[in-house]
């Protein structure tokens, strides 16, 4: 191996980033430049109006694509595979730019420390958005350099090259593969100062087309490897001391002879963190149970009544993040304004993987295999548990067994790092079903006023939107931030007003600190707000008896957002033939909802029998700008549908007696197959810029089916999981 | 004690107690095909065959399953790597999404349609109404299912 070049990374003023790998095998990519990141970083939760930095941002280089000798192209990311198609959908970008066949491309979860650390994470609906076109413009710079160095290594001018599938062709007929040229290549690279060419989109071989998923042949089998997965020779395993109740801490700890009992091999007893770790799990919580520990419960208890107590909008309190027009003439005077509350429940995310990590921590480094959406971030958090530098943390990215914004915690990793250091040998900890009920973070409850009044020409005159929430992105900040800020952008994701108002509208959003852990969920408070602004844009209709499509159509803006809206609108209600009789007790209901730039509306055709509301069928459209994978759309639409469907009509999360009133699905029961609609989607729209897929279809799902129960029934329900009286 | 599972047989340590078969595939035979979920036999993602009959392996306890074959995810294709007919159908139309569950989902869908090569829609959706899927992916996994019996069928005709 002494003759293997030494890595090297060069930097150029573009941010272009090359280094040579192994021998005669070529890495380039992209650096992700500082203000991409803060762009990303600051949308994080639709922050168009207040952006916040979560600090510094790392300069992170990225380095995407590996050439190897036989020709095949490793596209190396840090996007963490969870179910939405990812590698799949960025590997068609790649494959498109490079102009080869798509046997030829492969995809890497990359390491942190490879070059590629993605700061971002995987969430927010952001990786193809993200990466569409710094990928493409990647891929065509490595093209344009393996040219140049082709011509070179032929003799012969580049414009007499051609390239086909990963082989350049000289107009004399010599021809060698991208790897071949790789190989031979004994200079330094020299990355183009001219920004590439682009593809035309009308050249897309792979970009539109549903390629089949790259991750689901091992995933059929049985033979892909989850966090849950992993083991390492010489491993224990971990358990930790956890509260029962919400605001527990650990007063004091009698460990008996926890350390001697049987396969015991080290327990830890510090401030705030007892554990053990023994040669099997069973003998590690065997211990574990064995010792003695007394827990501070709070002097207040924690009670459901006193968070949905705090969850409810003040108009005294809230910043308004959203004023246009002057509402106020009409909402203070006039009595024409309607109003109506809405409250939706804490959530847990019911992830089937439960959480996992395992970590070894050596004195020449640290590997860590974690089921995580933040490999970067994990490594800081195994870091600084024990003393190290985040430099000596490599994070193995593993498949995930569903994220949903629950694998956004370093916590885990950093348990299995302290047992790990203490032990010398590698520790696994993985989370009962028990302990992702009482110990995790929660999707924070809400509260929602909405007020608004109708012309009798069917113009909405005002409408406001009062929202009380916990909180979802500030736990991830210095408290400080929200101080400052005084409310939370995820929280009200989704929840400033879209549709126009001719006197003025205004959102208020009305931050709550709670007492139990809230944060990340899919959508953030998309679900919540798309909910209780839909319901009510169908009580404004109502107000005037107008068709809920026909008003929304009349209602939303002549922008090109409103336009994109009605066209997904009245996609839908074509595909579900919206105004055609259904079948006797049956109804329909529509809403609508936009975000990460995507714009989705839906039909939910429901029945009720005994008292249950039956969602039947789901119809709905989407317009994602420029769709890479449709099936990869229509797959993160069902997904989307069917966890909102889930909230809407099964899920309830409840604090009893002081901690988690479900430690398992018996009491928090998840949607079944019986209960799950058929569903059809139509992606309509297109253009040059992709939107986000994992998070807005979950936008109108809950407005769509109260509505159809309120058109079926005449009840309006204000309240998540919807119960008819 | 030895266990019987997808046709090989694996000696194991007699604890003498009942550890749950799930535990076992999992931890001490490196079988990690199998799923655990919920680990109260509600979700379904540690289903396996034994005898041929879908069982929850996370309430199975292993001693209970001593001379049984045991049949796992990893045991579903035949030996030359065919996919069984419900694994092709799972991959025809893009079932899976994180993919945790599916090996519940396709070994109860596989002993379902070994019993029943012409299921009704009805049929279907009772049989697989007891694995959770988080991602949603119930109404391909409707799909899939009646695909499987159509491969099935025409695979055995």
């Amino acid at each position: 191996m002494s003759n293997t070049p030494p890595k090297r990374w060069r930097v150029t003023r573009r941010g272009f980033l090359i280094g040579l790998g192994g021998a005669g095998v070529l890495t380039l990519g992209w650096a992700v430049g500082l203000p991409k990141l803060r762009m990303a970083i600051s949308n994080f939760a639709e922050g168009t109006e207040k952006p916040v930095s979560r600090g510094a941002p790392k300069a992170n280089p990225t380095v995407w694509f590996t050439i190897n000798p036989d020709n095949h192209i490793i596209l190396n990311i840090q996007k963490i595979e969870m179910g939405q198609g990812i590698l799949t959908a960025l590997a068609q970008i790649a494959a498109d730019e490079l102009d080869i066949t798509w046997e030829r491309i492969h995809v890497r979860m990359a390491n942190t420390g490879s070059g590629v650390d993605d700061a971002n994470g995987t969430g927010n609906s952001e990786s193809v958005v993200s990466h569409y076109l710094p990928l493409r413009q990647a891929a065509a710079t490595l093209t344009v350099m393996l040219k140049a160095a082709a011509a070179s290594q032929l003799g012969v001018a580049v414009g007499s090259l051609t390239i086909k599938d990963a082989t350049i062709t000289s107009n004399d007929g010599r021809s060698l593969t991208f790897g071949e040229i790789v190989a031979a290549h004994k200079s330094e690279w020299v990355v183009p100062k001219e920004a590439p060419v682009l593809k035309p989109n009308s050249a897309f071989r792979y970009i539109g087309q549903s390629q089949p998923r790259v991750d689901l042949p091992a995933k059929v089998t049985g033979q892909i490897k989850y966090g849950h997965d992993m083991r390492l020779p010489n491993m224990l395993w971990g358990v930790v001391a956890r509260p029962l109740k919400f605001g527990a801490t650990i007063a004091s700890v009698d460990p008996k002879n926890a350390a001697t009992m049987p396969g015991v091999q080290k327990v830890i007893v510090e401030k705030g963190f007892v554990a053990v770790a023994a040669e099997t799990k069973s003998q590690a919580q065997t211990a574990l149970n064995a010792m003695d520990i007394v827990w501070n419960e709070p002097s207040t208890p924690i009670t459901q009544q006193a968070i949905e107590n705090a969850v409810t909008v003040d108009p005294n309190q809230g910043v308004i993040i959203q004023h246009d027009g002057e509402p106020e003439t009409l909402l203070h005077y006039s009595s024409l304004v309607i109003g109506q509350t809405y409250r939706t429940p804490m959530a847990v995310h019911a992830h089937l993987e439960p959480q996992a990590a395992i970590v070894d921590v050596r004195e020449d480094g640290i590997d860590a295999w974690v089921s995580t959406q933040v490999p970067a971030g994990m490594a800081s958090g195994i870091a600084d548990a024990i003393g190290r530098k985040a430099s000596e943390v490599i994070v193995h990215p593993v498949f995930i067994g569903g994220g949903f914004g629950r694998r956004l915690d370093a916590s885990l990793g950093a348990e299995a790092a302290r047992l790990s250091a203490a032990a010398k040998r590698p520790v696994m900890i993985q989370w009962s079903r028990a302990e992702e009920f009482r110990n995790g973070y929660v999707r924070p409850p809400t509260h929602h006023v909405m007020q608004g009044s109708v012309d009798s020409d069917g113009y909405i005159t005002v409408i406001a939107h009062h929202q009380a929430s916990g909180d979802v992105l500030l736990p991830i900040f210095p408290a400080v931030v929200g101080d400052i800020l005084g409310w939370d952008i995820g929280a009200v994701r989704g929840g400033k007003l879209y549709y126009s108002a001719k006197v003025g509208k205004q959102t208020v959003a009305q931050r709550v600190k709670l007492p139990i852990a809230t944060s990340f969920w899919r959508g953030l408070g998309l679900l919540a707000d798309g909910f209780a602004i839909e319901s009510f844009i169908d009580e404004l209709a109502k107000t005037v008896n107008m068709d809920p499509l026909a008003f929304r159509l009349k209602n939303l803006p002549d922008t090109p957002f409103g336009n994109r809206m009605k066209g997904v609108l009245q996609a839908v209600a074509d595909l579900a033939k919206w105004g055609t009789p259904l079948p006797a007790g049956h109804a329909y209901g529509i809403a609508c909802s936009a975000d990460a730039g995507t714009c989705v509306a839906q039909i939910a055709e429901v029945s009720v029998s005994d008292g249950t509301i039956n969602v039947h069928h789901v119809y709905a459209a989407v317009d994602a700008g420029l769709v890479i994978n449709p099936d990869g759309v229509k797959a993160q639409t069902e997904g989307g549908i069917m966890m909102g469907v889930s909230s809407t009509l099964v899920e309830e999360f409840v604090v009893a007696d002081g901690g988690a009133g479900a430690v398992n699905f018996d009491k928090y029961p998840l949607l079944r197959n019986s209960q799950a609609p058929d569903i059809s989607v139509v992606i309509v729209g297109g253009g040059d810029e992709p939107g986000g897929m994992g998070e807005p279809p979950i936008g109108p799902v809950a407005g769509a089916i109260a509505n159809a129960v309120f058109a079926l029934t005449g009840q309006r329900l204000t309240s998540l999981p919807l119960r008819l009286a | 004690m030895e266990l019987i599972i997808n046709q090989k047989t694996y000696p194991i340590p007699d604890n003498g107690d009942s550890r749950p078969l799930l535990l076992v595939l999992r931890d001490e035979l490196n079988l990690t095909g199998t799923k655990i979920g919920c680990g109260a036999g509600i979700c379904g993602a540690c289903t396996v065959h034994v005898d041929g009959v879908p069982t929850r392996s996370c309430q199975t306890p292993v001693n209970s399953v001593v001379g049984k074959e045991i049949r796992t995810i990893e045991g579903l294709a035949d030996a030359n790597g065919t996919l069984h007919p419900v694994q092709q159908a799972f991959l025809d139309l893009q079932v899976p999404q994180c993919g945790w569950c599916m090996s519940g989902q396709i070994m109860t869908a596989a002993a379902f349609i070994d019993g029943n090569t012409a299921p009704t829609p009805e049929q279907i959706v009772t049989a697989m109404d007891k694995n959770y899927c988080r991602c949603g992916t119930y109404y391909r996994i409707r799909q899939a299912v009646a695909h499987a019996a159509t491969l099935k069928k025409e695979a055995t005709s």
